[in-house]
This record gives structure tokens, sequence and C-alpha cells, in this order.
């Protein structure tokens, strides 16, 4: 065999080891049942509206929202502080790639924790909590679609429109607004079927790009910014969502880097991103940080090497703790040597690229893990 | 208690039995086929994505795929093709520039081997990427490979000449395989 062969026979190993017989026939069996009026109307004319107009208006009712019977308990439990998947370690009687591992969300102060039976598991089961811990939103096993519940009463509200199952792709991102009203669905690979926006107290939908993940949301998410994450990211953002909107709210601009990106900081424009390492020599050195106009794509700052746990390491960027600080969660690169599987918060000041260690949290992976506010994107 | 009506438990029948050979079939084939996805893709999601886009159509037309004399083949031949055109329609799919690696790695160095050739497969083109995974991972005949991308042998041939170059380009260390393979 060849130096090649082998080479290609080593990068072949490293495959996820994954059951899809079962998927497969699960989706084609959705997909059947999906033929419903109503699932198929929202989906028809979602996909058509999306070319045409990238945003309109899809559903506008005022009736009340349908109530939803899920775990946990319906009663006051306090502010969630995170949620996250236990990690394949812990569990049992699991495919190998964690698929059955399911959420379990942290509450209040004394750090109680829930099993939240009803939000589908794995990693295209999405987790999203308002920046005040007090709503979170993931997708609901019984409501066949995105719920809100509220923290305070165990309210739960599913969202107007239904998302088949089999429709929630492989990688699904889900992002909720601050006052936890407006909920963001987006995933990969996109199908045919659309990203939307739910209003889930007047019951409204709005369809979203394809294939864009939002990563700041404005005041009554009539504003929102969103990337894509490719090698060649696209940087969108959008105005005038609930209203006509028209070309010229709408700018868009091509990267010709990959980044790891933050949240938008709150003028919806600001960004800060690491240059993702992938495209250096050494997979293990830091990418460097730069500020971004989310407008022009246009980098405006470049700081190099910043000082993150980066050697071993992979570093992913939140939300923003204040006008210098964005929340930097590493987790454990066993690539790159690291060892254990504890996830470490850092405040990275953006200015000047140096952090400051937080605390410890539970979770190994981005994608089992969901902190208050809007996250940045891998 | 009520009885099923006999042709509503044939057509259960008719419906489970194709799903239990499909599930037998695509058991007996995936880790095959998710290997040379991942290759094709380079990134674990998207070889997930491939493959199962590919046998939901597969299951979509299973009694005629089911039939033919090696199944396998033809979702092989699909997961080429299809990782091809997903990649043309999808622009993100590259890695952007980089500056090639300034030193030669040597073949012990597995790890490091294997990063520098994960890397600069993802500088190919789709079509050559999946000539270059058939040719020299499943080890197939031009010929072969010419016949799942349903192209020439000559286009086989310079199509695997440009992406070795490139390889070469961006290992700095490949020999010439494809002189070696003549």
């Amino acid at each position: 065999m060849t130096w090649l062969s082998d080479a290609l026979d080593d990068i072949a190993e490293q495959a996820p080891d994954v059951d899809l017989a079962d998927r497969v026939i699960e989706a084609r069996g959705r997909r059947r049942r999906t033929l419903t009026a109503v699932a198929a109307g929202v989906m028809v004319v979602a996909t058509v509206a999306g070319v045409m107009a990238g945003v309109r208006l899809l559903h506008r009712g005022e009736e009340p929202a349908p109530a939803v019977d899920v775990d946990p308990p319906k009663r006051a439990l306090g502010p969630v502080v995170q949620g996250y998947r236990l990690p394949c370690k812990e569990l049992e009687d699991l495919a190998e790639d964690c698929r059955g591992a399911g959420w379990r969300i942290v509450v209040g102060t004394d750090k109680k924790e829930y099993p939240l039976e009803d939000a589908l598991p794995a990693r295209n089961g999405p987790l999203a909590i308002s920046e005040n811990g007090w709503t979170i939103a993931y997708y609901s096993l019984k409501a066949g679609t995105v719920v809100t519940r509220d923290m305070r009463d165990g309210k739960v509200t599913a969202a107007p429109a239904k998302i088949p199952l089999a429709k929630m792709g492989s990688m699904a991102k889900l992002v909720i607004s601050d006052d936890g009203r407006y909920v963001a669905f987006s995933k990969v690979p996109e199908f045919k079927d659309p990203a939307m926006l739910f209003d889930m107290v007047k019951q409204r939908t709005r369809l979203l790009p394809n294939r864009m993940a939002p990563i700041w949301m404005s005041e009554g998410a009539d504003r929102m910014t969103l990337v894509s994450y490719t090698t060649r990211p696209q940087l969108m953002t959008m105005a005038n969502l609930w209203g006509t909107a028209s070309a010229s709210d709408q700018t868009e601009v091509k990267l010709d880097r990959h980044y790891n990106f933050s949240a938008a900081a709150a003028d919806g424009t600001t960004i800060v991103a690491l240059e993702t390492n992938m495209t250096r020599n050494d997979e293990c050195v830091p990418g460097d940080l730069v500020h971004l106009d989310a407008r022009t794509g246009k980098v405006l700052t470049t700081i190099r090497n910043p000082r993150l746990p980066m050697e071993d390491h992979n570093v992913y960027l939140r939300n923003w703790r204040s006008q210098r600080e964005v929340l930097a969660l590493a987790f454990p690169n066993r690539t790159c040597g690291a060892k254990g599987t504890a996830m470490v918060a850092y405040a990275l000041d953006v200015h000047t690229g140096k952090t400051r260690k937080l605390r410890h949290y539970k979770g190994d992976q981005f994608w089992s893990t969901a902190f208050p506010g809007v996250g940045g994107t891998p | 208690m009520r009885r099923q009506p006999l042709a509503a438990l044939a057509a259960s029948i008719h419906d489970v039995r194709p799903d239990e050979d499909f599930r037998e079939f695509v058991g007996r084939h995936q880790r095959a086929w998710m290997r040379t996805a991942y290759l094709l893709t380079g990134d674990a999601h998207l070889a997930e994505d491939l493959l199962q886009s590919v046998l939901i159509k597969v299951l979509g037309k299973w009694n005629g795929v089911a039939r033919l004399d090696h199944p396998d083949a033809y979702v092989r031949k699909a997961l080429v093709n299809q990782s091809i055109s997903w990649r043309r329609r999808r622009s993100g799919g590259e890695i952007p520039s980089a500056d090639p690696p300034d030193r030669s790695y040597s073949t012990e160095d597995s790890s490091v081997t294997r990063l520098m050739v994960r890397r600069a497969l993802m500088r190919l083109t789709p079509r050559q990427r999946a000539v270059i995974v058939l040719r020299y991972y499943e080890d197939r005949t031009e010929r072969e490979t010419a016949e799942i991308l349903g192209c020439s042998v000559g286009t086989v041939k310079s199509q695997s000449h440009h992406a070795l170059a490139v390889l070469r380009q961006y290992t700095g260390v490949l020999t010439d395989i494809e002189e070696a393979r003549r």
C-alpha cells in the first residue's frame, strides 16, 4: 500500500461511528406523516416566500398559544444558569455517538438539576437560555416543534409552526431573545425547509435565510445579525423583520477566512472572532482575535496570538459580558494533548486578548452545553 | 377482539420486511460508506449528512435497488456523486488560502502526515478529491473510477494528475505515486 493510501486509511479511521438505518427509516416515516395540510402548507409557502423576499409573514394569529404537557414540573423553579448533556463516559447503554444523552438544566443559585425529558436529545436537539435565565427554548418531542418554558411558572408555549423531527438536520441551533419572547431556529443541513423566527406571544412566524445562524437579535426582534459557519462564512444583517422587508433592509458579505464568531455586541454590528486555527500549519496554535464589522465584513482590529488556553483547548466565543469582555468557553482538545474533560469559562478582553478564568462548568462539548444569552458559532 | 383485515396485515408485513432488509443492508456496509463519506467531505457532521441523504433516496427506491447485483456499489456511486454536487452547491466547502507548510515531515510521523494530507485534500476540487479517494483509498482502477464518476478514463487520469500535484505541493513529501502505479 502506498504512503498516500496509508494516510487516507488513517484519516478514514476518524470517521464517526453511527447507525443510520433507523434514522433513515424514521425520516421516511416522518416525511409520509407530515403530508398534512398545515405542515405542507407552511413549508411550501415558506420555501416560496423565502425565495421571493427573504422574509415574509407566515402566520399571524391572535388565538392563545397552545399549552403543552411536558416535563419538568410546571412550577416556579428559578433561573436557569446552564444546560448540558451528560458526557458520554458517564452514561451506559448508549450508542457510541451519545445520541441518547438528554438535556439537563441547572437551576438557581443552589444549582439544582432537572432532566428535560421532553427535549430532543442528541446533537440536533438544541437548547437556548434567555439572558436572564428565566426562559428556555428547546425542541419538544411531544409538541413536535420548538417550545419555550417560563421558569417563573413552568408555562410551556409551543411555536406556531410545526417542525418535523426529520427536518431537524444534524446540527440545530436556537437563539432566544433576552426577554424570552422571540426564538430563532436554524439548522444544518438546510434541506428545502426554512429557518424561522417565532414570536411566541403573538404566535407569528417569520422566515429566515437558510443555513444562517443568528448571533444577535434586537429588542422586539426587528433586527438580526446572522452568520454561516462554514470555511468561507457569510455575515448578514437584517432589519424591519416584522414589516415589509426590502432589499435595503439587508446586508450580506462573504469572508475569505474561517472564523469562530462571538455574538454581536449591543450595536448589532460589532463582532469579535477567532481565526480558526485549522487554516494554520499547526492546529494547536491560537488563531488571531479580530474585530469585524458585520455590515461590511471588514476586519477593524487584529490582536495577534491572544492569550487563550488554545494550545490544548477548542475555544468558542459567546455573548458579551460588558463592552470589553466576551465569554469564552474552552473545551479540552485531546488531539492537542489536553487531559480531562472539564470545560472552563473565561472572560476575554476583546481589546488586549487577555483572559480571566471564571469557573468550570459541566459538559464536554460545544454542542452539548447551553448558557444564558445569545452565543456565537463554531 | 377485532381481527385485523387480511389485506391490511399483508400490507403491514410488506412494509416491515423491506425495512428489515434495508436495515440489515445498511448495518453491513455503513461503516465503510461512512469512512468514504468522511474522506470526501473532510468533516464528521457533513459525512453523516451526506450518507443520510443518500440513504433516504435509496430507501425511497429500495425495492428496485435491492434487486441489483451489487446494491452496495449503487450506494457508493450515489455517495460519490452526491458529494460532488453538494460541494459544488456549497461555496463554503473549501479551506481558504493559507501558506503551504514550510518544511517536510517524515512519513513516520503519522499524526502530522494525516493532518497535512487532510488539509491538502480540502484544497482539491470535489471531483479531484473523489478521484483520490476512489483510486488511493478504495484502490480502484482508473476504469472503475471512471465508471463510478460517469466520466472517461482520460478525465480520471488528468484529474488524478492535477490532484496529486496539489497534494504534493501542500504536503511536500508525496512521492510520485501516479508513476509508481503505472
